[in-house]
């Protein structure tokens, strides 16, 4: 049976790559916490006695299955928030609309501008930008791949999905990943 | 881009990406570690309690207070007086009163307090 510095060793190691993949997906600190936590203890109280070697396995499974719940519910709650839409102040779509704007407009000028990309944090910023802007399956496909450095039949394992889709996925991740950076300036 | 071209892009994306874990939030790095700590003290107690956190299981303890106290304050006041041993003679003695069976001015006779500590008056 796994010892409990053996556990501790490796959340330590997946923590912080699950937290950055969740907040990939949800864009807020707070709930991409929570729902790493929320794996850490399940992992802890149902798969404790499993072999360290399924750990990696069971945790992805766990926060993928998270982030899938997550954004059912999301989907829900927008379901009803667009119900209620349209009875908000009129004052309301315009601030929405000129944020909008300002968003697109800062956008479009980021990627005339060469020397901003040369600055490493800002190219990590594209970066993250452009993976969070991925389809959910997509970035899954491609962060559960390259950066948890899985097998495709692993990934197709924890995605619930064939093989083959897996590497669809990823493939059309990079593709895109590919053309939003270079429309930005940023050639890896 | 073929399979190998996508491999080295995507290697060299998760050097940026892992640069990037480097840089995380001191605030974010305390947290995970917290979340951590909790997981695996979740775990050392044997998975008792499913999910539970301190701020939860305070609530729960709290919310059974309140409504252990709710009940109490609700049924004492109705019980406490049915057990006073002179609560069914005062009672004998409201009816006489209104019954006529006692005058009023009963009260302010001297001998009126030991008359009710005569077994059998007031209880026909």
């Amino acid at each position: 049976m796994a010892t409990q510095e053996e556990l501790d060793r490796f959340l330590a190691q997946v923590e912080r790559r699950a937290y950055k993949r969740v907040l990939y997906s949800v864009q807020d600190h707070h709930t991409a916490l929570d729902i790493v936590q929320n794996a850490m203890l399940k992992l802890c109280e149902r798969y404790r006695d499993k072999p360290a070697e399924e750990w990696p396995m069971l945790f992805q499974r766990i926060l993928h299955n998270a982030l899938l719940d997550h954004h059912r519910r999301a989907r829900v709650r927008n379901f009803w928030v667009s119900l209620v839409a349209p009875l908000r102040d009129r004052d309301d779509d315009a601030a929405t609309e000129s944020l909008e704007e300002l968003a697109s407009a800062d956008a479009s000028g980021h990627g005339q501008d060469p020397l901003d990309a040369a600055d490493g944090r800002q190219v990590m910023a594209v970066i993250e930008a452009a993976i969070a802007e991925l389809p959910l399956r997509q970035r899954q496909a491609f962060l559960l791949r390259y950066w948890e450095e899985m097998d495709v039949a692993e990934v197709a394992l924890v995605m619930g999905c064939s093989a083959g889709s897996v590497k669809t996925h990823s493939h059309r991740a990079i593709d895109a990943l590919a053309r939003k950076l270079k429309a930005k300036g940023i050639a890896l | 881009m073929n399979e190998r071209e996508e491999r080295d892009y995507a290697a060299r994306m998760m050097c940026h990406l892992n640069a990037g874990l480097d840089g995380l939030d001191r605030n974010v790095l305390k947290a995970l570690a917290a979340a951590r700590r909790h997981a695996l003290e979740h775990r050392s107690e044997g998975g008792a309690a499913c999910h539970r956190s301190p701020v939860s299981g305070d609530f729960r303890y709290g919310m059974a207070a309140v409504t252990v106290l709710t009940i109490l304050a609700a049924t004492v006041p109705m019980w406490w007086p049915a057990q006073r041993p002179d609560a069914q003679e005062t009672g004998h003695l409201d009816i006489g009163l209104l019954t006529g069976e006692l005058p009023p001015a009963a009260y302010i006779d001297e001998d009126f307090p030991a008359w009710r500590r005569l077994p059998g008056l007031c209880r026909s």
